[in-house]
């Protein structure tokens, strides 16, 4: 028997039969790059869970987790990879208490399935898009906030509690299911963004939202960039409750929604801002906004509302998420910078690395200083390609962090993705190490593809 | 080390001005605001910048010296309490606001900033914005002490905990490195670090500098104080209001024996047969009022609401706010000491809670006064004591682990806001397993392993390895 058919037999023993494939069919289909993995493992409970990585880590082996594979793309590639572990099958809602506005399910339960639940009890999680696929613990482990953010919370806000299996096969539980709880460090903050490189979550809490009696979108188009960000930072000041501020690039706006009733050809900008709450609150602050942005010059305007809005979020959302051909000759790059130095972090994009087919295209997050760019590369990829993106990335790192912002690449085809930074310097790096040191000492979680090559 | 050259050499990092050596001063500072009592300190240092608090640090661990972090002690967890001598790092004055900076919503502070001396000066430069948390203590209690505990106050129902309004920090390690965390920027590489080291108890390092968010201030406020015939009638209010959807700013509950420690000193004119007062804070936009203020009215009627009157001022306002905020100072009528105990349970849960904390009350022979910032479900039992009554701080103190217990079977927490300290070492393991601490403190040793850094804090006490002075 080879030693792939002595950890497969050990792994059916934990899992049982039929939960275990070693076939290439199945094993290329958790592909990262180049690798694939030598088993692919479903276990049906968190239990399970801990059990294969304490198998894995008394193995050495290494084991990249898949939540429902929405956002596999961020990250290093992983330096080794022997086990693909599926959470697929951790798709239990544990406990929907809508009296007290909190939801407990299992790391597998994708955000679609959560607002099917809890919608007709007029409660909503405000995470990732509405009816993304994308999974509870995977949201949590890549901090994947939601549209609403601004008014609704991020991750951390929203996050009660967890249970998460650790390297060394133990299965534990931090937080709880009431808002306010100061026992002891708040372990639930370390596996917000960590990839997993401290642990699997295989359960969540999560604290929920009503829903808002009204819903509503101004999307306003500008002849120029300056005067969209003049518009959504008077916006800001405003004293209005807006829970997204939105600012793309008109071209970007037209291949989302062709159909976006707006005029004006000599826009350079759309303006998005959603307002959420009563019907009144919504209809004064959608007015107030649009007679802002007046005074800066806008082209014209329009509210998205009901369906019109949930399709406008369902294309911001493909958009934000790769392309799923991985062949796809593109760079797709994440700056972060304090809100009020927006136009500073658009200004980089002005200087593209000469391998760049055409112009990049980008939205930002007005509200948090976030801008995702997508630059088209050349079709083939060479080392003077390699080269002109590395130093690009190198170079347009430097005034990022003079604002005390950053750039990350979240998309890159993988022999590229291999020889870039991805991460760049995070503030932090120190005790990342320490405690990785002590959570997961050989590296059997995602290794390498974390920050600082954790 | 000897004494004398200790305080030679602590006197020549900080300069002699920000070092208290003599006895009296030393023992004056093994008190804070809880029930403990610390054991005597080799000095208490005020440094003023964050190079300087390194530079104690690395003393410290370079002579085995224990030391902990104290903002103006006003912890009752005894988070501040010296249990292994040492030094004191006291950062008073490391109160400087570095940084206002509205357009991107947030503010640069120095640990011992006082909580309310940001609110005044915002307020002073007539800014929309202010900085929300407001613990009990916020008149006195310094940012840095409420991010080490991550504490409450009567607004976090609408919106959130000290940790919810901290974007970044700056933290001294124990083996002297300083660290920053988090930032202006949002969602910076790595994990959430500023949320993990909020709330660590001053066990981790020493914070010297934290980004807080600002809040716009709302557009509109109104106070409502509404009595109820019984506390479970008041709760089930709460638990219906926030049901229905309607967030309020602030639910904050007081019983008939807390309305009448208050009456007493205060005179508000509490009518006696009111079982709980209700004091409700609504804010937002002029136009959502109305409707917002009906609403509530509505569902307190359902619970057999006695009255609600909407306070028609700011002084009225000011005036319903004051009999919550000064209930602590009102037991002190009643006896030298008063324990609160803070608990929490699912929002839902409350009026079994309260019920059983009349129970516990009885069954210890103990006067029991009730606060509870009711919407998040956190209790404040106080217990009026006379310490020196030989085994009544005993006798008091079961009892308070009696009621956490009960929090803790009714799905909720041992503690709220007030945090862990000595209070509930032992308590821990109520929540916790066994492995579930054996993993918290791989935290702790990643961040001081030679337990240094306000040592034998938060873990149950049979936890630790001994520490050599």
């Amino acid at each position: 028997m080879t030693t792939a058919d002595a950890l497969g037999a050990r792994l059916e023993a934990l899992l049982g039969p039929g939960h275990v494939w070693a076939d290439t069919c199945t094993t290329a289909s958790y592909r990262l790059g180049t690798q694939c993995p030598t088993i692919v493992v479903q276990p049906q409970t968190g239990a399970q869970v801990a059990e294969v990585l304490d198998l894995a880590t008394r193995e050495r082996l290494a084991v990249v987790p898949w939540g429902q594979g929405t956002q596999m793309h961020l990250g290093q590639l992983p330096a080794r990879y022997d086990l693909a572990l599926s959470l697929a099958r951790l798709t239990r809602i544990v406990d929907y208490d809508a009296a007290n506005l909190t939801l407990t399910a299992e790391a597998g339960v994708s955000v679609r399935e959560v607002y099917r639940l809890t919608l007709p009890q007029r409660q909503f999680l405000p995470l990732g898009f509405p009816g993304t696929m994308a999974s509870l613990g995977g949201l949590l482990v890549t901090n994947t906030s939601g549209v609403k953010r601004l008014r609704h919370g991020s991750v951390r806000d929203l996050l009660l509690g967890l249970q998460v299996a650790l390297p060394d096969g133990a299965l534990v539980r931090f937080g709880g299911r009431v808002v306010k709880n100061v026992a002891g460090y708040d372990m639930n903050k370390l596996f917000i963004g960590s990839l997993g490189a401290f642990g699997v979550v295989v359960e969540t809490t999560y604290r929920l939202v009503t829903l808002p009696e009204e819903d509503q979108c101004l999307a306003v188009a500008f002849p120029t960039l300056a005067q969209g960000l003049a518009a959504a930072s008077a916006v800001r000041a405003a004293g209005l409750l807006p829970s997204a501020i939105t600012l793309l690039q008109a071209a970007v706006a037209a291949a989302w929604a062709p159909t976006l009733p707006l005029q004006g050809h000599a826009s350079q900008v759309v303006l998005l801002v959603n307002y959420d709450g009563t019907a009144e609150s919504v209809a004064r602050q959608i007015q107030e906004s649009r007679a802002l942005c007046a005074t800066h010059g806008s082209l014209d305007a329009t509210v998205l509302t009901g369906d019109a809005l949930m399709t406008w979020w369902a294309h911001q959302h493909s958009w934000c998420t790769v392309p799923s051909t991985e062949d796809q000759m593109m760079l797709q790059v994440r700056l972060g910078v304090p809100p009020a130095r927006l136009a500073d972090a658009l200004a980089q994009l002005a200087t593209l690395p000469a391998c760049c087919a055409q112009e990049s295209h980008w939205c930002a997050d007005v509200g948090h200083g976030q801008v995702l760019a997508r630059l088209p590369l050349e079709p083939l990829l060479s080392d003077t390609t390699v080269r002109a993106v590395q130093d690009w990335l190198h170079t347009l790192r430097i005034p990022l962090q003079v604002l005390q912002g950053y750039g990350v690449v979240e998309w890159a085809p993988p022999v590229l993705r291999q020889q870039l930074d991805v991460w760049g310097e995070s503030s932090g790096v120190l005790l990342l190490q320490r405690y990785k040191q002590r959570f997961d000492p050989h590296a059997t979680v995602n290794p390498g593809r974390f920050v600082a090559g954790l | 080390m000897q004494t004398a050259q200790a305080i030679q050499e602590l006197e020549a990092l900080v300069g002699s001005h920000n070092v208290l050596s003599s006895r009296a001063e030393r023992l004056v500072y093994g008190y804070d605001a809880s029930v403990f009592r610390g054991t005597e300190v080799l000095a208490v240092v005020f440094p003023e910048s964050a190079p300087q608090v390194a530079r104690l640090v690395t003393w410290c661990k370079h002579h085995n010296v224990p030391y902990l972090a104290r903002g103006t002690g006003t912890g009752i967890s005894g988070g501040a309490i010296p249990t292994h001598g040492g030094v004191i790092i006291e950062l008073a004055r490391m109160n400087r606001v570095l940084e206002i900076d509205l357009a991107n919503q947030v503010a640069v502070v120095e640990p011992g900033v006082i909580n309310q001396d940001l609110k005044q000066l915002l307020l002073q430069h007539g800014y929309a914005y202010t900085y929300v948390p407001d613990p009990g203590s916020q008149v006195v209690s310094t940012i840095g002490g409420n991010v080490s505990t991550n504490a409450g106050g009567m607004h976090c129902l609408k919106y959130g905990i000290t940790s919810n309004h901290v974007v970044g920090l700056e933290m001294v390690l124990p083996d002297g490195h300083i660290v920053e965390v988090g930032g202006k920027a949002v969602d910076t590489p790595g994990a959430d670090l500023t949320g993990l080291l909020v709330g660590a108890e001053g066990t981790l390092g020493i914070v010297t500098k934290i980004i807080v968010r600002l809040l716009r201030l709302p557009e509109t406020v109104v106070t409502q104080l509404a009595l109820f015939q019984t506390v479970d009638d008041a709760a089930n209010a709460v638990s219906n209001i926030i049901g229905a959807g309607l967030l309020p700013a602030a639910l904050e509950l007081l019983d008939n024996t807390m309305m009448r420690v208050v009456d007493q000193a205060m005179h508000i004119g509490y009518p006696a047969h009111a079982g709980a007062a209700l004091i409700i804070e609504l804010d937002g936009f002029q136009e959502d009022m109305p409707r917002m203020v009906e609403r509530v009215a509505e569902i307190c009627t359902m619970h057999q609401v006695i009255s609600i009157e909407t306070a028609a001022s700011v002084e009225a306002s000011a005036r319903v706010w004051l009999s919550r905020r000064a209930a602590f100072g009102a037991m002190a009528r009643l006896a030298t000491h008063c324990y609160i105990v803070d608990g929490c349970v699912p929002r839902t849960k409350l009026p079994e809670a309260l019920r059983r904390v009349t129970a516990i009350g009885e069954r210890y022979g103990l006067l029991i006064a009730n606060l509870a910032h009711a919407g998040d479900g956190n209790l404040h039992p106080a217990i009026p004591f006379h310490q020196q009554n030989p085994g009544e701080t005993e006798r008091v103190l079961a009892a308070g682990r009696a009621i956490l217990e009960a929090c803790v079977e009714l799905g909720g927490s041992i503690t709220g806001e007030h945090g862990v300290g000595i209070e509930k070492q032992n308590e821990m393991p109520l929540m916790f397993s066994a492995t579930e601490l054996e993993v918290m403190r791989r935290i702790k040793l990643a961040h001081d392993p030679d337990e240094l850094c306000n040592p034998k804090k938060i873990f149950p006490r049979s936890m630790f390895p001994e520490v050599t002075a």
